[in-house]
């Protein structure tokens, strides 16, 4: 398959990931979040999937691509995980969470480049 | 920023709606799925565009990077689904239709456990699949010839690998975790011995492995998968085919990444799993001949593996790859191309590589009448 067809898997996988989190971002940064909030917890329990095993389905590898490019090393994975499952969350969380977003949101421009051509 | 998202947004909504005013209402019925899937994007795309504009906790300052990387989210999706998914409803003639036809009935023949893609030549590079579309791109006029043809099996491949919660597909994606965790593993082994030699050219070596390592995961392995896929569902031909594009294209058939990862592996390597996966079928004749003409096309390029070539691609876990996907081939109830199998496709498209090495000067005659005869399978 071409790059055109192999990124826009990758696409596909690294914005539904990145609606997520921007999801979350703006229940926290509105106070509006709960620790039972169907977001939160679909991000907790993504990023502790990511904290466990080495996951090798293809969804996985890209997403340890956009960890290591936040320099959000494993161990934190799990780490954030916790967090968002308790009550509040500290501004330091609120803020990690952030680089992770824009981690994927130029992941997601740099992709979409590729797609279009433009870095060829 | 508020009087540019105002403007910006309202603009993009007006855009929308031309967009959703240009999808066809007279599609053929292999149209009508990507023609659902594209108004329910767009759908999706101008409520959100709307809540950017209207939602008042948009306009919070604290929010202002959310709302630029939603912004930015949306104008993306629009501009793809305006160039990949709308460009072929607008395009669907009886070209494309005779393709689709063509992939409906490959997906029957090979007990395919996924809804067939739209098919499109629209390709600007290659065959791709635009797996969000479920859209099936093919280079212009491609389906006027043959041999090229079994790539639409390696491209039914992709789908398997990402999509979720099907039980279906489980086989073929447990066997694709499992390989990528061994070669992983392997390639982790390496690195670590290398680290720990300290010279400088171990560093160095260690740092390609770490090269290797995230070309494997997810892109190489992908593509051996979906290699495997093809072979395991089409027979010979598509080895014939991985053969005709890699002597047309060129490039080093040894290629190792250096400094970055690279989405698609040595065409080397892809050979050698192939052939094992030929063997592993029962075709030991037609993998002696592929491997011949194989390396006739090596000798006369003058390319040569680089010496730790072995080490990114280890024979025997190319072996490894090419049974661990026939289980997972299996494990979905697809039908193999075992020498006995005689669906129509199937058949047309290994004859198209037999002919053409019987009968090179006449092939191109023969491959008109035969897609003739495609068109009324």
């Amino acid at each position: 398959m071409s790059d055109i067809g192999l990124f826009s898997a990758f696409y596909e996988q690294i914005n539904e990931a990145a609606e997520l989190l921007d999801e979350v971002l703006i229940a926290l940064k509105t106070g509006s979040s709960q620790p039972g909030d169907e977001s939160r917890q679909r991000l907790s329990n993504w990023l502790e999937s990511m904290a466990s095993v080495r996951s090798s389905d293809f969804g996985a590898q890209l997403m340890t691509m956009i960890m290591r490019d936040a320099n959000i090393a494993p161990q934190k994975w799990q780490r954030l995980s916790d967090a968002l499952r308790q009550g509040p969350v500290e501004v330091g969380t609120v803020e990690e969470l952030g680089r992770l977003a824009e981690a994927m949101e130029q992941r997601r421009a740099g992709t979409m480049a590729r797609m279009r051509g433009w870095t060829r | 920023m508020n009087d540019y998202f105002s403007g910006a947004i309202a603009q993009l909504l007006e855009r929308g709606e031309v967009l959703v005013g240009k999808i066809p209402v007279d599609l053929p019925l292999e149209f009508h799925a990507l023609s659902t899937a594209c108004q329910t994007q767009l759908g999706v795309i101008l409520a959100d565009l709307r809540a950017l504009l209207k939602d008042p906790k948009m306009a919070q300052p604290a929010l202002q990077p959310e709302r630029l990387r939603r912004f930015r989210r949306a104008v993306d999706q629009l501009n793809r689904l305006e160039s990949t998914a709308l460009n072929a409803l607008t395009r669907a003639d009886e070209h494309d239709l005779r393709l689709n036809r063509l992939i409906d009935r490959i997906r029957t023949e090979i007990r395919f456990p996924l809804l067939p893609p739209t098919v499109s030549a629209l390709s600007p590079e290659y065959f791709c699949i635009v797996t969000d579309f479920n859209l099936l791109l093919a280079p212009p006029n491609e389906g006027d010839f043959l041999l090229h043809l079994p790539d639409l099996y390696h491209e039914l491949g992709h789908p398997l690998l990402i999509t979720k919660s099907n039980p279906r597909v489980r086989p073929f994606q447990a066997a694709f975790s499992e390989a990528t965790n061994a070669i992983l593993d392997a390639l982790e082994r390496e690195r670590i011995k290398e680290e720990r030699r300290s010279t400088k050219a171990s560093q160095r070596l260690a740092d390609s492995l770490s090269v290797w390592q995230s070309s494997w995961a997810p892109w190489w392995m992908t593509e051996f998968f979906c290699d495997l896929f093809a072979l395991y569902t089409l027979g010979p031909a598509y080895a014939w085919s991985h053969f005709h594009l890699s002597v047309k294209r060129g490039g080093n058939p040894f290629e190792l990444p250096i400094f970055r990862p690279t989405t698609h592996p040595a065409d080397d390597a892809r050979m050698t799993t192939l052939l094992c996966g030929l063997n592993q079928l029962g075709y030991n004749a037609e993998a002696g001949e592929i491997e011949a003409r194989w390396q006739e096309l090596i000798a006369l390029t003058g390319a040569k593996p680089d010496p730790d070539y072995v080490r990114c691609f280890p024979k025997a876990l190319l072996l490894k790859i090419s049974i661990l996907a026939l289980e997972g081939v299996r494990g979905m109830n697809c039908r193999l191309a075992t020498p006995g199998a005689d669906d129509e496709v199937h058949s047309l498209l290994n004859q198209a590589w037999q002919t053409f090495w019987s009968d090179p000067h006449h092939f191109a005659a023969w491959e008109k009448q035969a897609v003739q005869r495609l068109g009324q399978i």
